[in-house]
């Protein structure tokens, strides 16, 4: 800077030209010789740092509500534009202090706001992904409701999902019951036939329908079986050194069901 | 025992640095700024300045403590710059090196108050001085270019400059300072003339 002005000559001004690099080198080695020996001339250095980051830092951070946007009413005089976050475009990613100064974060976006967006997308590309599965599994639940309704009464209330489960229910529990009842082929294993007498008490309504789909042979047979078991068994309450052979075709080791007479 | 009766290399009592370091840490560490342009060089050299106070402090007067931090932070910068001169130098040839994206201590160089405050003074300037706070500050533009492109003398692009930072100063000062005219910026410390 080889003509400046005598107001460029204060001490404040000289450092804001010291430290934005707009000194000559005979300039700069003053000027050092200065901070050497003054006190108010560090100050000043101090200073201007202070400012020009500042003013840095206006022009490219967020206003606040209530601050002004704008350079006031000049805006739209001045042909350079206006201050505040929209002049971030026009300004280089790294701001400087004259030439070679680096002021990194007073211009770098800041981190908490990246974390904060990054959040929110999240959030929202979950929710929305909640719903289209929700929306997904109501419209298979509706498709499978449509079809069993189609082949079965078809009436109102089975139309519903509930009303569908508890129709399947239904149709499916005669089958389970039959299973539990006929199933079995471990001989100690006295439901079946206790489920069958049980039948005759009435505790339960699926043996019923049980013994009345079994064929008669099968229920005289059992009957029979259960009879001389019963007539074993009194015999042997009243004989307790009883012969095995008095009852050929009973097994010997055979026992009574436990609660299979009522 | 004085000041003036202890060694020279005697240390600072750890509460005086502490209190230092609370009330000048901040305005060392933009002179250092200043200074070096670096700003993590300038934390570096601030953290040493305040070591040399802990060690050998204790011989300063209490009203010059502040100079002669200052004086011994400068002395340590210009070291520092020239050993970060030559260490540059050798780095380039070695490699380059992508800049440093962690945090800096460039942010605790100004407040959110102060941005503020000046964003406001900012808008209180003449539209030819904003335009010239834009070209030098924003733009990066050298005081010669910044005269060419707004087609006027370098004299008045530099004034021009000159009143815009007074005016800033001022207000800046008087935020800080809880002070509403703004007309009158406070007083500057005492500047001692350090041996």
């Amino acid at each position: 800077m080889n003509n400046p002005s005598p107001a460029a000559e204060s001490l404040d001004f000289l450092a804001f030209r010291y430290v934005v690099g707009e000194l000559t080198a005979a300039e700069t080695t003053a000027f050092e010789e200065l901070l050497e020996a003054d006190q108010a001339a560090r100050e000043a250095v101090a200073a201007a740092v202070e400012i020009t980051a500042a003013i840095q830092a206006a022009g490219i951070q967020p206003v606040v509500a209530g601050a002004s946007v704008s350079v006031g009413g000049a805006a739209s005089a001045s042909p350079h534009g206006t201050f505040g976050p929209q002049d971030t475009a026009s300004t280089p990613s790294t701001a400087t202090l004259g030439s070679t100064a680096n002021l990194r974060g007073t211009t770098r976006r800041r981190p908490w706001r990246v974390i904060v967006s990054w959040l929110v997308g999240g959030s929202l590309a979950c929710l929305g992904m909640v719903a289209l599965v929700d929306h997904w599994a109501a419209q298979r639940l509706r498709d499978a409701g449509g079809d069993l309704a189609s082949g079965s009464s078809g009436d109102a209330a089975s139309d519903s999902v509930p009303g569908q489960l508890a129709r399947l229910w239904s149709e499916t529990r005669p089958l389970a019951v039959g299973n539990l009842t006929g199933d079995s082929d471990d001989p100690t294993d006295t439901d079946g036939v206790g489920g069958l007498f049980a039948a005759g008490t009435g505790a339960v309504d699926g043996p019923i329908d049980a013994v009345a789909d079994a064929p008669s042979w099968m229920i005289a047979a059992v009957a029979a079986k259960l009879g001389a078991m019963g007539d074993e068994s009194a015999e042997a309450s009243m004989e307790p050194t009883a012969m095995p052979h008095s009852s050929p075709h009973v097994v010997p080791d055979a026992k009574p069901a436990a609660g299979a007479i009522p | 025992m004085t000041a003036e009766d202890r060694p020279p290399d005697s240390p600072l009592d750890p509460a005086t640095v502490a209190a230092f370091h609370a009330e000048h840490a901040a305005e060392l560490l933009r002179f250092l700024v200043g200074v070096l342009r670096d700003p993590q060089l300038a934390a570096d050299v601030a953290q040493t300045a305040f070591l040399r106070l802990a060690q050998r402090g204790g011989a300063s007067q209490p009203e010059t403590r502040k100079a002669w931090l200052f004086r011994v932070a400068f002395h340590e910068a210009l070291l520092s710059r020239r050993k970060n001169e030559i260490d540059q130098r050798v780095l380039r040839k070695v490699a380059w090196s992508p800049p440093d994206e962690s945090p800096t201590p460039e942010t605790a160089l100004v407040k959110a108050e102060q941005i503020e405050a000046v964003r406001k003074a900012i808008g209180e300037l003449t539209p030819e001085q904003q335009a010239m706070v834009r070209k030098r500050v924003f733009e990066d533009r050298t005081f010669a270019q910044a005269a060419q492109e707004l087609g006027i003398p370098l004299g008045t692009a530099l004034d021009r400059m000159h009143t815009a930072l007074t005016r800033l100063r001022r207000k800046l000062s008087s935020e800080k300072f809880g002070e509403k005219s703004g007309e009158h910026p406070p007083a500057k410390t005492p500047t001692p003339r350090t041996p």
